[in-house]
């Protein structure tokens, strides 16, 4: 079963956000809060930004992205581990 | 090496042509950490941290352009980027927007040209690098401003003038205007 997964050179920021098509997602490992203006200067409103689905990291992986990493064979625990790598 | 040229076809192509720069949005190369491609375009940006994407719209009245052009030496050939786009009036806070952006060393744009093109300004596609690209490899994009009161027979503006030099013709982008202010 194929695995996506950031590469370790990536690890050395702490926040990665990234469009996925429109939608914008993290690839840090997890959701993230943040605030937006409604408008330039106007109020802000907090959103969500997800982290990267399994689909999207493999949307992203054959967009060349330089920092995904597709892993063969993962077993369920060397998934687990990449999961919780962060 | 073989060098395979590819046929070109302008009548049968019948792409719309019309020049200029309809509005950009710009940002410090900082906050870009990765870009990914389709098919040579840049379809997404990475970036350290969100919301640093801004847009311009600058005056809507023909005057916007984004030129590149080329020099060759022998078998050195650069390209010399310049954008101009101006905006109507001095004031404060033009004032301090284009103090901000000029105090910039490295500058990134998706101008979004009056023919619905997306050129990227300040950075160049280089898959061996860490991120999958670099600033411009011989002068990153810098803004050189100008804020002039003229005289009452014309317009007060601020006009930005973003030049660097480039080995290779700007990138394009697929990106949306929804994905890019999402970053």
């Amino acid at each position: 079963m194929a695995h996506y997964k950031l590469k370790d050179v990536a690890l050395q920021y702490p926040q990665l956000f990234v469009n996925v098509g429109d939608e914008v997602v993290t690839l840090h490992g997890k959701d993230e809060s943040v605030e937006v203006e409604t408008y330039p200067g106007g109020p802000k409103r907090t959103v969500v930004k997800k982290q990267a689905t399994q689909e999207q990291m493999k949307a992203l992986y054959l967009q060349n992205h330089p920092f995904i990493e597709m892993v063969e064979n993962a077993t369920e625990k060397q998934i687990e581990k990449e999961i919780k790598k962060p | 090496m073989a060098c395979d040229v590819v046929a070109l076809n302008s009548a049968s192509a019948c792409t719309p042509s019309e020049g200029g720069v309809q509005y950009s949005y710009y940002v410090s190369a900082e906050y870009i950490t990765a870009i990914a491609t389709t098919s040579g375009a840049i379809s997404g940006f990475t970036m350290s941290t969100t919301g640093k994407w801004k847009k311009l719209v600058p005056d809507s009245d023909r005057t916007s352009f984004f030129n590149q052009t080329g020099e060759r030496t022998n078998l050195r050939l650069r390209y010399v980027q310049a954008l101009f786009i101006k905006f109507a009036g001095l004031s404060s806070v033009l004032k301090s927007t284009t103090d901000l952006a000029a105090a910039c060393c490295q500058l990134v744009f998706v101008h979004v040209m009056t023919n619905g093109a997306r050129i990227v300004q300040g950075i160049e596609i280089d898959s061996a690098a860490t991120g999958g690209f670099t600033v411009n490899k011989l002068q990153p994009a810098r803004l050189t401003p100008n804020a002039l009161s003229d005289t009452a027979e014309n317009e007060a503006r601020h006009e930005w003038n973003v030049d660097g030099i480039t080995k290779s013709l700007a990138p394009y982008a697929t990106l949306t205007d929804t994905a890019i202010e999402a970053l």
